[in-house]
């Protein structure tokens, strides 16, 4: 064999002695390119007690938390790659964040890494001054945006709106259109544009699945 | 030594200002030095290792600081579990002191009492539990004395990576 195959032989060898010793970072950082190139960071937030943690749970792993808790400080959420009958979502790793006020550093700086940014309402107790206070702040931040992620309302615990669970599929876009007028209207006047609003629940996973296929819908479109 | 630096809590009613007080003195935190706080602990909550999930107690750290979760008794009005969130710090020194665990869970409960909040047995165990891995991790992750003490040792594995590099350059100058 000639010496120059030799020394190809062995470069190949120790490349792949090296490969095999560091595969896990490399296993990892390919991964990560392949979110990169084709996934989509979501940032989830909303006042306390509105379901952030549930939504995220439900998109990173498909289930409903058996037992809830409050979220204290910010917590990492694996990304995942979504797929509801044709819909399909590539999302990254994301953070789940509370909602009082201490952690508005931490709302910023997901908002600025993030392609879809979703702002949850409690349906049982809506705020208007809260709502108009941060859908003007995330306004804010994505003006300041090159590239502005997509913003979508989600109006969560509507399983508890006895009007809510009587309409009719075919009446509900005028439900609605007549539940974001009397609660959200002040919030959402304030935007230059208003972003699609989807009213749901997530108290179990074939509610879940119907509110995410609609956002999903939403943000795709 | 291990110590308390401050405490964190989400209200019960989900409606007043969530808690976030100094250790020492339980003085509520305000203005840069409660962002300073929070900032921090947060940095910890979501860059740090989780070396202790069990019973309702997680323990969250980084370097010698960390995040202690303990699930109280008390449900917010959600029904949902309403942890407190305790900071841990250790210091440098290398003793064991046997007393650690106690004064952080003393801590705790002189927290937990002024805001109404209550363990079981089994939370409390946990507490200690999760101590015990911090302190043992952060031990493991300093330097030993035997190393501190011979710089050789190092000088000696990096003479080696260089002779092993060398070697590998002189196959490829060998002429074809």
């Amino acid at each position: 064999m000639r010496l120059d195959k030799v020394i190809w032989f062995g470069a190949a060898g120790l490349l792949g002695a090296l490969a095999y010793w560091k595969r896990d970072s490399i296993i990892a950082t390919l991964d990560q390119l392949v979110i990169r190139l084709a996934g989509k960071r979501v940032a989830v937030l909303g006042e306390r007690h509105v379901g952030k943690t549930v939504l995220l749970k439900f998109l990173a792993d498909g289930e409903i938390p058996s037992e809830y808790m409050q979220t204290l400080l910010p917590e990492n959420v694996a990304g995942k790659r979504l797929a509801f009958g044709d819909l399909k979502l590539d999302l990254k790793g994301t953070r789940d964040l509370p909602g009082g006020h201490d952690a508005i550093t931490e709302w910023k700086k997901l908002h600025d890494e993030a392609d879809y940014v979703l702002y949850l309402v409690n349906a049982q107790r809506v705020d208007p001054r809260r709502i108009t206070r941060d859908l003007t702040q995330l306004e804010g931040w994505s003006n300041a945006r090159k590239s502005p992620p997509k913003l979508a309302v989600i109006v969560t615990h509507m399983d508890l709106n006895p009007a809510y669970v009587q309409t009719p599929p075919s009446a509900m876009g005028d439900f609605r259109d007549r539940f974001v007028k009397m609660n959200l209207d002040a919030g959402l006047s304030k935007l230059s544009s208003r972003p699609p609003v989807l009213l749901g629940s997530l108290a179990d996973k074939t509610q879940a699945t119907k509110l995410v296929t609609s956002l999903i819908g939403a943000l795709t479109q | 030594m291990m110590q308390t630096k401050a405490f964190q809590a989400q209200s019960l009613d989900n409606r007043s200002p969530d808690l976030l007080r100094l250790a020492g003195s339980l003085d509520e935190l305000r203005g840069p030095a409660r962002e300073q706080t929070y900032s921090a602990m947060a940095d910890i909550s979501s860059l740090g290792e989780t070396l202790f999930s069990q019973d309702g107690v997680r323990l969250v750290a980084k370097g010698g600081s960390a995040v202690l979760q303990v699930v109280p008794k008390e449900r917010d009005e959600a029904g949902r579990l309403a942890p407190i969130i305790c900071w841990v710090e250790t210091g440098a020194s290398d003793a064991a002191a046997a007393g650690d665990a106690d004064a952080v869970w003393a801590s705790v409960l002189r927290f937990s009492e002024a805001i109404g909040r209550s363990y079981t047995d089994t939370t409390r165990s946990a507490v200690y539990g999760a101590l015990d891995v911090f302190k043992k991790k952060n031990r493991r992750s300093r330097p030993s004395k035997a190393t501190r003490a011979s710089p050789a040792r190092g000088r000696w594995t990096d003479w080696l990576a260089f002779r092993w590099i060398l070697a590998i350059m002189r196959i490829f100058k060998k002429p074809m």
